[in-house]
């Protein structure tokens, strides 16, 4: 697995990239909202470049929206899944759009 | 400048107390922020309400701000009774769309931002400078190995109290096999960080650009293959294109619509081996029959044993 720098980083860096405490980081962790892409021990741990924008997504929510750090993990849950929702929408229109279209005209 | 009345923008009367502030701000923040929006202006109508949200829930603001709106409407009251020049202030002719930030920081200072809120803190000691975000679309075939792309920005920032701007252009590698919603972070190449605080950081949020002809799907890509009956009937090679350059693909005797034909390999690069392409079979009818192939139509319809709809006689 590559671990090019522009598209990874490791827990440091994701510590001082992100709006929230490294407590706050290890908490999503656990909850699996942020999953390192590689490394078994936190020395090791490398993680997507997108996991900075869900921890300072988490940060929004929690300060923007006024919710209680503990609720943030579902929102977050639910936020992601709507997202994947709207994209297999999408794609599925435009498989059905490339399948049915010239039947209607 | 306008006067804005920030209980007007939080819907509440101007005795509310600090539980029905809070509620309405929740309420108007989960019908607004760009995080859980999908409002037009969300991001703008936020702003407005995170203003003001943030005067009224802090109570020594929210009394400065009483004293400033009660100042105004006493000073209205004179202009109503002909009473002109009432100490300079705010423009008591309201404008429409006058920047609510100007007003904000007219009377509180630069904006100090709530942690981790959805603005950057400007304070004067040694500050990481602000992030910056920008969507950039890739089209497939750009994903297939390692491309360099230009990428353009303008950001604006605060420097020693000055509105700064300042425009970038910069080269960027974007590595092959980058997928719809990934991020690539270019270190220090946002906006200049204060005093010895270092810069902070470019995101390019990868947008995969909708291709004429093929769909995604994870590492894989649908392409729809249109086939005359006969075709299907008979069968065909046909030549199809891929992102890189035509194949001849078999299509077998008696096809059906709606089926997948995998040709390996000729996908999108993952991260993990390289993605397929399917075929998937369309067939087509001919806009149009002459005398001569309606006459075959019909030798068909006589002879062929075959019922479409037995699933209706179940």
């Amino acid at each position: 697995m590559s671990s090019s720098p522009i598209l990874y980083v490791n827990f440091e860096e994701l510590c001082e990239c992100a709006t929230i405490t490294e407590q706050q980081i290890l908490e999503l962790i656990d909850q699996e909202i942020i999953r390192p892409t590689t490394g078994q021990v936190r020395e090791e741990w490398q993680f997507s470049v997108t996991c900075i924008s869900i921890a300072n997504k988490a940060a929004r929510i929690h300060g923007d929206l006024v919710v209680d750090w503990d609720d943030v993990p579902l929102i977050l849950n639910l936020l992601d899944e709507i997202d994947t929702l709207r994209s297999e929408n999408m794609q599925l229109r435009s498989r059905l759009d490339r399948f049915i279209n010239s039947c209607e005209k | 400048m306008e006067f804005k009345d920030y209980y007007a923008v939080l819907g509440v009367s101007p005795d509310a107390d600090d539980k029905t502030i809070k509620t309405a701000y929740r309420k108007l923040a989960r019908q607004y922020h760009p995080d859980v929006s999908s409002h037009e202006d969300a991001e703008e109508k936020f702003k407005e309400v995170a203003e003001a949200y943030e005067v009224l829930h802090d109570k020594n603001k929210r009394a400065e701000y009483d004293e400033i709106r009660m100042a105004r409407s006493q000073r209205q009251r004179y202009h109503q009774h002909g009473n002109q020049g009432f100490g300079a202030g705010f423009d008591a002719n309201d404008q429409t769309n006058a920047d609510f930030e100007e007003f904000f920081s007219s009377i509180f200072g630069s904006r100090s931002g709530r942690g981790g809120g959805f603005y950057q803190r400007e304070e004067a000691f040694s500050r990481k400078g602000g992030d910056i975000e920008i969507e950039m679309p890739i089209f497939l075939e750009e994903t297939l190995t390692d491309t360099t792309k230009p990428v353009d920005f303008t950001m604006r920032y605060e420097q020693q109290g000055q509105l700064q701007e300042k425009t970038k252009s910069l080269k960027v590698k974007i590595p092959a096999g980058v997928t719809d919603g990934e991020r690539i972070r270019l270190k220090g190449q946002g906006t200049p960080g204060t005093g010895n605080a270092p810069n902070g950081d470019l995101y390019l949020h990868i947008r995969l650009v909708p291709h004429p002809l093929f769909d995604v799907e994870g590492h894989n890509l649908i392409i729809s293959v249109p086939l005359a009956p006969w075709e299907a009937a008979l069968g065909k090679k046909v030549r199809v294109p891929t992102l890189g350059g035509h194949i001849e693909l078999t299509i077998p005797p008696d096809s059906q619509t709606g089926q997948r034909l995998r040709i390996k390999g000729k996908g999108l690069v993952g991260k993990h081996g390289q993605g397929d392409l399917y075929a998937i079979l369309k067939v087509v009818m001919p806009p149009k029959s002459d005398a001569s192939v309606n006459a075959l139509w019909t030798q068909l319809a006589q002879q062929a044993d075959f019922d479409p709809r037995t699933e209706w006689r179940k």
